[in-house]
This record gives C-alpha cells, sequence and structure tokens, in this order.
C-alpha cells in the first residue's frame, strides 16, 4: 500500500513539476542569451534591456522556488486536512504511510527542483567565466584535503536529510494547526513561529551556551590550535565541520522524528475535518 | 449472528458539547438503516466516527470486531456528505486509484454505471457541475463489494431526478449481505428502501426499530413519525 501511495503521489504532481522545471530552464536559457548580449553587444539598450531581464529572472527563480515549496506542502494539507481527507484517510493506510508517502514525494521533488534551479542559475551567470580545466582541478584538491571521516560523513547525511526535516517541520505546523477550531492556516503559522522559537533557543543553547559544563562550539571549534596556510586551513575546516557535522546529523534526526510522532498523533487523534 | 457495526457507550464533546451522548446499538448484516435526524443531532459525528475520521471521546465503535482502522476500512465504503475528490483529478485516475487500493472495487461496473450517464471518464471533476461530482462519487462508493456502505446525506442539495437517480444507484449495486446507513432528514425520500430506523435527537438515540415496527406501532409513516418526535423538541 506504501508504494501506491507514492505511485499515485507521483503520478499527481509530476505534470506541476514537469511545467515549472520546463519554465525555469526556458527562462535559463533566455538568461543565458542575455549575458552573452551584455559581454558582446555595443548598444547602450540591449545592454540595460538585458541587465533587466537578468533580474528579472533571479526574482522569477526565487518565486518559483518558493511558490514549489507551498504548493508541495499545500498538497499535504490538502490531502491530509480539508476535504480531500475524507478520501485519503478511508483508504487502508496508516498515518505512518500518509506521512512517508508523501514526505519521500515532496523530498525528491523538492531536491530536484533545487537542483534544477541552481544548476540554470549556475549555467545563466558562469558558464562564459569558468575555466573548466582549472575549475576540476580546484575541486580535486579540495577532494583530496577532505578527510573522509566518520564525522564527515555524519555532515554529508545532515545536509542530506535536512531537506525532509524542513518538510517535517511543516507538516508538524500544518498538523498542530489543527488544534485551533477555525484560521487554521494561521494557527499552523504561529506553531511554526513557536517551533522555531523553541528550537532555535535550545540549538544556540547547546552551541553556544554553557550546557552541562561545556558547549558544543567551545568543546571542539574552539580547543582547534591552528597553524597557518592552506593545510592548517583544511584541518581547522575538518575538524569544525567535523564536529558541526556529528550535532547536525544527530539534531536532525531527533528533531526530524519529534515532527513526525507529533504529526502522526494529530492525524490520529485530533483529525477534525471541515 | 455478528454485527457488521457496534456502538458501545460511545460519544462525542466538542468542548461542553455532546455531539454525540453515549449511544449505544448494533448494525447486524444485510440490514438498511436510515440514521435520521434534524441537521445538528449528531449524524454526521456518529458517521465520522465510524469511519476513523474522530476519535470518540467515550466508549468504543466496532466494526465486524475491529476498532477503526486498516481492516475497517477495508470493508467500509464511505460517501461523505461534501465534494472530497482531487479537483485535477478525473473519473478514470479515481477509479485508478479505488482499484489501487480497495481489494473490492469493480472497476467494470463503474465504467458501466458511468456510460449511463453520458460523461466523459477523462473530464476533470472541476470541469462538471455539482450534481454530475455527486453522481461521480456515488459511483465510486456503490462500485465496491463492501460489507457496510455509510452514505451520509446521498440527497441532500441534489434535484428530484438527480435523487431519484441516487437512490436507484444505490438499491441495484449494493451487496445484498453487506448493510448500508443512510444518513438524512428527507426522510420521504428514502422510507420505502430502509429495513431500519434510527432516530438521532442532541446526540441521543430517541428510536431504533424496523421500519415496520415504527408504522405499525403508530399506524403512520415513518416520515410522520419523524416529524411528531421532533416537532415535540420545537416546543
Amino acid at each position: 500500500m506504501f508504494g501506491k501511495l507514492i505511485k499515485h503521489e507521483f503520478k499527481n504532481t509530476w505534470r506541476y513539476m514537469l511545467v515549472i522545471n520546463a519554465a525555469v530552464v526556458l527562462l535559463s536559457l533566455i538568461g543565458m542569451l542575455q549575458m552573452h548580449l551584455i559581454k558582446t553587444s555595443s548598444s547602450y539598450f540591449i545592454q540595460k534591456m538585458s541587465t533587466i531581464y537578468l533580474v528579472l529572472y533571479v526574482v522569477a527563480i526565487i518565486a518559483l522556488v518558493v511558490v514549489t515549496f507551498f504548493y508541495l506542502v499545500g498538497r499535504f494539507y490538502k490531502k491530509m486536512f480539508t476535504t480531500e481527507g475524507y478520501l485519503m484517510h478511508t483508504l487502508p493506510v496508516t498515518a505512518d504511510q500518509h506521512i512517508g508517502s508523501m514526505l519521500i514525494t515532496d523530498y525528491v521533488w523538492w531536491i530536484e527542483f533545487s537542483a534544477v534551479s541552481m544548476l540554470c542559475l549556475f549555467f545563466c551567470f558562469f558558464t562564459e567565466e569558468v575555466n573548466w580545466s582549472e575549475f576540476s582541478q580546484v575541486l580535486t584538491y579540495v577532494a583530496g584535503h577532505v578527510r573522509i571521516t566518520p564525522e564527515f560523513v555524519a555532515l554529508i547525511l545532515a545536509m542530506i536529510i535536512s531537506p525532509a526535516v524542513m518538510l517535517l517541520n511543516v507538516y508538524c505546523a500544518l498538523a498542530l494547526g489543527q488544534l485551533f477550531k477555525t484560521h487554521r492556516i494561521l494557527g499552523a503559522v504561529i506553531m511554526y513561529i513557536l517551533m522555531y522559537v523553541v528550537l532555535s533557543t535550545i540549538s544556540s543553547n547547546l552551541l553556544l551556551g554553557n550546557v552541562g559544563g561545556s558547549s558544543l562550539m567551545g568543546k571542539y571549534f574552539f580547543t582547534y590550535e591552528g597553524g597557518q596556510g592552506p593545510e592548517a586551513f583544511f584541518d581547522g575546516m575538518n575538524s569544525f565541520l567535523g564536529s558541526m557535522g556529528i550535532y547536525s546529523f544527530v539534531s536532525n534526526l531527533v528533531v526530524g522524528a519529534i515532527y513526525w510522532f507529533l504529526t502522526r498523533f494529530m492525524i490520529r487523534n485530533h483529525l477534525d475535518i471541515q | 449472528m455478528e454485527p457488521i457495526l457496534k456502538c458501545n457507550n460511545l460519544g462525542k464533546n466538542y468542548g461542553s458539547i455532546h455531539a454525540v451522548d453515549g449511544i449505544s446499538f448494533e448494525v447486524a448484516p444485510g440490514r438498511i438503516v436510515g440514521l435520521l435526524g434534524p441537521n445538528g443531532s449528531g449524524k454526521t459525528t456518529l458517521i465520522k466516527m465510524i469511519n476513523g475520521l474522530l476519535k470518540p471521546t467515550r466508549g468504543e465503535v466496532l466494526i465486524n470486531g475491529n476498532r477503526p482502522g486498516v481492516e475497517s476500512k477495508k470493508i467500509i465504503s464511505y460517501l461523505p456528505d461534501s465534494n472530497y475528490l482531487d479537483p485535477d483529478m478525473t473519473f478514470q485516475s479515481s477509479v485508478s486509484l479505488f482499484k489501487d487500493f480497495y481489494e473490492d472495487f469493480e472497476e467494470e461496473r463503474a465504467y458501466e454505471m458511468l456510460s449511463r450517464l453520458g460523461i466523459d471518464p477523462k473530464a476533470r471533476f472541476k470541469t462538471l457541475s455539482k450534481g454530475n461530482k455527486e453522481k461521480m462519487q456515488l459511483i465510486l462508493t456503490m462500485s465496491r463489494q463492501a460489507k457496510l456502505y455509510v452514505l451520509d446525506e446521498p440527497i441532500a442539495g441534489v434535484d428530484p431526478a438527480t435523487r431519484d437517480y441516487i437512490l436507484q444507484t444505490i438499491i441495484g449495486n449494493y451487496n445484498p449481505q453487506a448493510s448500508i446507513i443512510i444518513s438524512t432528514h428527507l426522510i420521504s425520500d428514502v422510507e420505502k428502501i430502509l429495513d431500519d430506523v434510527l432516530f438521532l435527537k442532541n446526540g441521543q438515540i430517541v428510536l431504533y426499530n424496523s421500519a415496520d415496527a415504527v408504522r405499525d406501532a403508530n399506524g403512520k409513516s415513518v416520515d410522520e413519525v419523524f416529524r411528531e418526535v421532533f416537532a415535540c423538541s420545537a416546543n
């Protein structure tokens, strides 16, 4: 049943995502042309128009990313808490399967769309600037100096799961918004802000505050005794990223699990479709 | 015979309001039960608890011996009192969804019923009239060979011709071994198809008996008895 839920989620969303991806690619292709015109055209008018286009292009990409995020989490709200919930919640599946299927679908689309948008922006602005052989040399140099430690792997894993935690955060806020009798979306916004404040307080205390005798920042980062030069820089970065990696990974897992269980609790115990 | 539906001291409060107030009753297999009461009597709240869409404040509801959950949802076919299909979906895509999730869904029957309406199965729901959307939802609900059909106000807010179509579709397509619970306050239209009637008033059961027994005991139609019972409450 879980696989079927995912299948139907992709089936219901692919058209929108195709259109939005195509829009970004098309805008970027025009953007690349404008960049070329700025560099090659001697006409003041064309240069100005191309510059205006590029400013609007960046604004449009940001707007599309925001709209897509709200489209994805808005679908969760519609399916779980509006009249569409009469269908979804009477399917023979569990609340966990609902949350999991929507999370996987939204995560995949979000990563895909973010990657496409960033690549498009990169290619639009930097294609003609980048010396690709130098670029690959820099990448090889950086890769050669990054030590693949458990802490580094934890950091990468933290980066992979953090968009899922971000989505779960919004799901959780939308679910907690159901505690309000009316204006439930406003309630969800209030819940989101409350969660943000609580988490920021805990997080900053852990990182900078004096929790249990020492802060994470003090314990890991400031104890580094660095030297000079690029080697020392990378040693410092490895040390910092490593300690941040463990912290980020564990905190993302814990916070994500809390969001998940709160969302499940609300769906199972406080569902009240109106 | 084991009841298909059993409510034991079932209650749901909204703050200080008792929407459903500790009711107990059973529905045997093969019965068509009219869940009758005026607006605000607790019909929809009861139906939502049967479908697992609301958690009871007290008591329990058992469907074929199970509390609302995955097992109960496999055997209940539910028609809510509002449009619940994604406006961007089509009949075709909703059939595909029902077929995937309900083992008892009969695709051929669904298309056969649709063909009688002459509606394009590829038309998006948002392009259809309210009446046609309701008919499509009813077709999806009645294309299952469920053990319990729960229909919340299936004939409210539709024209008399659509009302007839809906009642004919219900009677012509339900599994005869199954039970049906029809919630309505339009009793004269459904009286002829009811085996049992359950009057709900302020969240409490005021009458639960066979339709024949109600008529025999009062010398009146169920509709007339209903009007008397609920007219008294207004005084």
